[in-house]
């Protein structure tokens, strides 16, 4: 059980710095934002209690936001999705009872369910973030195809690097 | 009151989803607040130490590039000078420096981390209170404006970019009137100007200067040119899209201003308006 932990904390701290050392400085013009980190949150072990996921959810959100003034804007969003996941999780994955599979995976959950649950939770991240930050309706359009191109974007490096990094972690 | 413990504990998670949400509310309000300081910002000593390890890296890899322009901006300088003026009149020659007094000083700093790509865009420059950098200093480079100091730490300090939903420029187009400048939101190489009066004859590549009025900038710096402007029908006010002089791509060295008159004219302006 500790052993679940340690792989949290060593994720947690490797999810931040690739996204505020590595992510942040990628800039693809205005349209585009690049978030890696939820994946964190989509990647939490299913056995967990919902609890802890959403305090680590928000404190992940929260020290994101430290290294771009918007620490209450990431927090938001990134508890709403760990809030929302339970729901997905039974939705797309009716079957799974937390009892076999520890976390959702690529290779577990086949290709296109996995891409589903992973853009149903980024677009709903980033669509409270990119909403928030305008606060506003003056720009409607724009933030809607900022919110779709980014979840879009986002998506495609998660799945990318879920294929590439963390299959090997299976067996 | 067991059933409330029971209810409370059988509901907890949504309890502390909402919780969680409330508190993260608050951080947003809290650091929307144009003037407010905030306690937990990138200011703090561990965000900062982070970064600057990181900008030590870049700076390494931009290094050509950044002594190119200071290389330019020192050759600017040096025409500056009054020993390469030459006097029109040997017989005759004003001091005219004694006349003047300085008005700004000047606190070169590095950009340690820069935002473009959001509504509301922050700098972090590695200058702070140990280098006499203060809260509501503007910041300029030797392109243009930059922006203003929201929050100070020892040794670091966070700029709300010029590039930001809520930060406002008083400029002037050519030689015209006093008004203010925004930005839309998305273009990091386009700022807006939509209270100039229509009785004011413009022209494309019109150049745009801050005004200096409110002594957060040095007057008539050079902010961008007109690239755009359009009168609405039935509208008394143009449409000005500016294009920006200053790359905020590649911003790296930007000097902190420090007025040495704003003082009096902010106990002054505090003088009417607590009357």
């Amino acid at each position: 059980m500790s052993n679940i932990y340690i792989r949290l904390v060593i994720r947690f701290i490797f999810f931040l710095l690739f996204q505020v050392l590595v992510l942040n400085n990628i800039e693809l013009g205005g349209l585009m934002n690049l978030y890696y980190y939820p994946l964190f949150v989509l990647l939490l072990p299913l056995r967990m209690p919902q609890w802890i996921s959403l305090l680590l959810s928000f404190v992940l959100g929260y020290s994101v936001g430290l290294f771009s003034n918007s620490s209450g804007l990431h927090a938001f969003s990134t508890v709403i999705m760990a809030f929302v996941r339970p729901f997905v999780i039974q939705i797309i994955f009716p079957k799974a009872d937390g009892s076999d599979t520890e976390e959702i995976s690529l290779e577990q959950s086949g290709f296109v369910n996995f891409i589903l649950y992973a853009f149903i939770l980024i677009f709903i991240h980033h669509f409270f973030l990119f909403i928030i930050e305008v606060w506003s309706f003056t720009k409607f359009y724009f933030t809607i195809l900022k919110i779709f191109t980014s979840s879009i974007v986002s998506t495609s490096l998660i799945i990318l690097s879920e294929y590439l990094f963390w299959r090997k972690r299976i067996k | 009151m067991r059933n409330l413990f029971q209810f409370l504990f059988k509901n907890f998670q949504y309890l502390l989803f909402i919780i969680l949400e409330i508190i993260s509310g608050y951080l947003i309000v809290k650091e929307s607040s144009f003037h407010q300081s905030a306690y937990i910002n990138s200011s703090n000593q561990l965000v900062g130490d982070l970064l600057e390890k990181q900008h030590q890296v870049k700076s390494f890899i931009y290094l050509r590039k950044e002594n190119d322009s200071l290389a330019a901006e020192n050759a600017r300088l040096r025409g500056e000078q009054p020993y390469s003026l030459l006097s029109i009149k040997d017989s005759f020659f004003i001091v005219t420096d004694s006349n003047k007094r300085p008005a700004f000083k000047y606190i070169s700093a590095e950009v340690i981390n820069n935002e473009v790509n959001k509504v509301n865009n922050y700098l972090i420059l590695n200058k702070g209170l140990k280098n006499r950098v203060r809260k509501n200093m503007g910041v300029i480079c030797d392109k243009g404006v930059v922006g203003i100091v929201k929050d100070v730490s020892d040794d670091f300090c966070v700029v709300i970019s010029l590039l930001n939903s809520k930060s406002r420029v008083g400029v002037r187009v050519d030689k015209g009137n006093y008004v203010s400048m925004f930005w839309e939101g998305y273009d990091a190489t386009t700022a807006s100007i939509n209270d100039l009066p229509k009785h004011i004859k413009i022209k494309k590549n019109d150049t745009v200067f801050t005004s200096g009025e409110s002594w957060f900038y040095p007057p008539n710096l050079m902010v961008g040119t007109v690239k755009d402007y359009e009168l609405k029908n039935g509208k008394n006010f143009y449409e000005i899209k500016v294009k920006l002089s200053n790359d905020f791509y590649a911003l790296k060295n930007v000097y902190v201003v420090q007025s040495l008159l704003r003082a009096q004219t902010d106990t002054l302006l505090s003088k009417i308006h607590d009357e």
